[in-house]
């Protein structure tokens, strides 16, 4: 029977709420569920250049070592979520060939690599007013200045865990726990509201 | 907010931290030998520092990961953070 199952996004339980939040379409703040992205925690030594040339010879980039994203030319990026963390994201739906093909070149190395697709989903952010609605829940700095497009950090909106992916100037993405979906997309509305009525 | 620094991600709101309790307590090698006293020293016993003491903090919403810092508990302004192991001479960072 398991061929007959079909992949549901964490945000199905509200998707008629979403909706009719966005019925005037996304003016000044917009919102889209991004379900079903690549996401591949890895973690090893950044110092070794061994780590280093096996990840960046099979991902085709560089390890960013800062709170930044660095991108390859096939869509695959990587995101710093610690000293010795990060993330690989993907749009397409390769995580266990990805966390094969790392486990193949990373052999004798110490590290990790663990597919967590399935354990997130991804909120694309849009419009003038998106850093008004992020910094309700959010207490980083996402001034330009401060918070440039490229950058990317963890923090929290509320009282979900997020990672805040700065993807172009009025445009973000948030990288939320699965089990925090709902939650977070509904405290995501609520900041909104004023904008989007 | 308060805000404290990490020593990976910078300065920080108070909200993605939580408090670890008093720093470098060490756990007593052969601890089949100790007295019930001072076994109940090492579990329960804490400092209750007035003034400059050293705690461990861990960047819980942020890198999740654990350091050490120097905190004033009267005017609870952070003097320092440091990875830990860094100890007296590690990489300090000014607390703001």
């Amino acid at each position: 029977m398991s061929d007959q199952l079909i992949q549901e996004a964490p945000l199905v339980g509200i998707k008629s709420k979403l909706a009719a939040a966005f019925v005037k379409g996304p003016k000044d703040f917009g919102l889209v569920e991004r379900a079903f992205m690549t996401h591949v925690t890895l973690r090893g030594d950044p110092d070794s250049p061994a780590f280093r040339g096996a990840v960046e010879e099979v991902l085709q980039l560089a390890l960013p070592s800062g709170q930044t994203i660095t991108a390859s030319a096939s869509g695959c990026s990587a995101v710093w979520m610690g000293p010795d963390e990060w993330l690989i994201q993907s749009v397409e739906e390769t995580g266990p060939e990805l966390e094969r093909a790392l486990r193949q070149a990373l052999a004798g190395e110490h590290h990790a690599v663990v597919d967590v697709s399935s354990g997130y989903t991804v909120f694309e952010l849009s419009g003038r007013r998106v850093r008004e609605v992020l910094a309700k829940g959010c207490p980083l700095d996402l001034h330009p200045k401060v918070f440039p497009v490229g950058c990317s950090t963890q923090s929290h909106f509320f009282k979900a865990g997020i990672t805040v992916l700065h993807i172009a100037e009025e445009l973000y993405q948030l990288v939320v726990r699965r089990s925090f979906a709902e939650y977070a997309c509904l405290m995501l509305l609520d900041a909104a509201d004023e904008f989007i009525r | 907010m308060l805000q404290i620094t990490c020593p990976w991600c910078g300065a920080r709101a108070e909200s993605e931290f939580s408090c670890g309790g008093e720093a470098d307590i060490v756990r007593p090698l052969e601890s089949e030998t100790l007295s019930d006293e001072a076994w109940g020293d090492y579990v329960f016993m804490r400092k209750n520092t007035k003034g400059v003491h050293k705690e461990q903090w861990f960047h819980a919403s942020g890198c999740r990961r654990w350091f050490n810092a120097e905190r004033d508990t009267v005017t609870y302004q952070f003097i320092r953070t440091y990875p830990i192991g860094a100890g007296a001479s590690g990489d300090s960072h000014g607390a703001d």
